[in-house]
């Protein structure tokens, strides 16, 4: 079985202000965190810290967390990321710029998810509900076909929003995956 | 070129004419001015920029009402002026005291005083509009800082100035932001980006720009001043001139929600850009 990451790292955006304007302060908070991530061992999850900002625009929302997010995938630095410490404009930031570049993520505090997730919010919940979980037992939950549950999961992936490790199948005639909710 | 300003912003009005002249000296001629918006500020602090960088000579005829000439002191357009800028006029004694709460002096904008500037414009917004509705006309002003360090900044520098009304006379509370820049303008910047490169005129060009999406990257960008009116319309009546080129834009949003868009040929080009925001709150 795969060895399970088990740190956390926070990175607090308050140090950049409280009220983030540019595109320019938005890029340099995003590299500092990539800097911050490669400098230190894999990570399980990521809070991302909004406590102290009171507002940011939507362009520094933008050059900060969507191109963060559009890189996450491809990353391998952190397994899961969440969003906490947000009021509500900062949130409205965050769910205008994760909409339009359909992209989501995690809500630390509501444990919902922000930005473009009309369709994974319902999966996102039914996640939460069974904490730890197989592909196989989503789509039962759901009622729907197992790739759809697949699709639906590796989205989740890829926004952070779940981990999953590699585990032996429940007949032991193979392996698959076993998807767990951050805590 | 002789530029006089009368009455309340003529530097907002599309008819405004400057007198061309023989000499290279450019006059901007206040002395009948009885009001001074953030707009004026900014806008004479840009075009005496704009002119020293040309190596050309400027001269400032202040106010003759002396409280009109100690205002604009105090809102640091003197000390903002090139020197190569001849201030003609009685200039009072500078007595200031803190009134960082009510307004923004002029003030250079570059990235490095931007941090400064949003945290200043931040707290101005809150104090005089409360916590949340303050907060939603700071994004709103911050996508008007964005675009002016973005794509303003240019040799000849943008400036930024901010003003709260209490609404004693008017009834109504009010905040004004104005910035001003020397950069490459609306239509030059929406030009860089191929879909754009077929725009000609500033008037479209700030007509496009109010559009979301329109931008001058192929980035998936341009959604600042659609933005700014969403926001900031939400909290309150609403108005946004901007003016690049030769165009001249005028955006309200209304308390019912309805926005209106103008759009005009501007008699007096300018190089860069002006903004000018006013949201308004009942007392």
């Amino acid at each position: 079985m795969k060895t399970t990451r088990q740190g956390t790292i926070t990175f607090p955006v308050q140090p950049y202000g409280q009220f983030l304007f540019t595109r320019a302060a938005g890029a340099t908070a995003r590299a500092d965190l990539e800097e911050r991530l490669r400098r230190s061992d894999a990570q399980a999850l990521l809070t991302i810290d909004f406590t102290g900002v009171t507002a940011m625009t939507n362009s520094f929302a933008d050059e900060f967390l969507g191109k963060f997010y559009t890189l996450l995938a491809a990353e391998n630095a952190v397994e899961a990321v969440q969003l906490g410490g947000l009021n509500e404009e900062t949130r409205d930031a965050v769910n205008v710029c994760l909409q339009r570049r359909k992209q989501f993520a995690v809500d630390a505090e509501s444990r919902t998810l922000l930005g473009d997730a009309e369709v994974l919010a319902d999966t996102y919940r039914c996640a939460r509900e069974l904490n730890t979980f197989r592909a196989a037992e989503l789509a039962e939950e759901l009622h729907i076909s197992l790739p759809n549950a697949n699709n639906r999961l590796k989205r989740l992936l890829e926004a952070g929003a779940l981990r999953r490790e590699r585990s032996a199948g429940p007949d032991r005639g193979g392996k698959e995956f076993i998807y767990s909710v951050p805590a | 070129m002789l530029l006089e300003l009368a009455g309340r912003h003529p530097l907002l009005r599309a008819d405004l004419t400057p007198e061309r002249r023989a000499d290279q000296v450019v006059t901007i001629d206040a002395t009948r001015l009885r009001f001074i918006s953030p707009l004026d500020l900014t806008a004479v602090a840009a075009l005496a920029h704009a002119t020293a960088v040309a190596s050309s000579k400027s001269v400032l005829r202040l106010p003759s009402d002396p409280r009109v000439t100690s205002y604009l002191q105090r809102m640091d357009l003197l000390a903002q002026l090139p020197e190569s800028t001849i201030a003609v006029g009685a200039v009072p004694f500078d007595v200031r005291s803190d009134h960082h709460t009510t307004l923004l002096e002029t003030t250079l904008l570059t990235p490095e005083t931007a941090p400064d500037v949003s945290e200043r414009i931040g707290l101005l917004a809150l104090a005089n509009l409360g916590a949340s509705p303050g907060a939603r006309v700071a994004r709103s002003v911050g996508e008007l800082i964005d675009n002016a360090v973005s794509h303003g900044h240019g040799q000849a520098g943008a400036y930024i100035a901010a003003q709260a009304y209490t609404g004693k006379t008017t009834g109504t509370r009010r905040l004004e932001v104005a910035i001003c820049d020397n950069g490459i303008g609306v239509l030059a910047h929406l030009c860089r980006n191929p879909d754009h490169a077929g725009l000609t005129d500033s008037e479209t060009a700030l007509r496009q720009a109010l559009q979301p999406g329109i931008s001058g990257t192929r980035d998936s960008r341009g959604n600042g001043l659609p933005d700014l009116l969403r926001q900031a319309g939400t909290t309150g009546p609403t108005r946004l001139v901007v003016r690049s080129g030769s165009g001249l834009v005028r955006a309200a949003r209304h308390r019912t929600g309805m926005r209106t868009v103008s759009t005009l040929a501007a008699a007096m080009p300018i190089q860069g850009t002006w903004a000018w925001l006013r949201v308004s709150f009942a007392p």
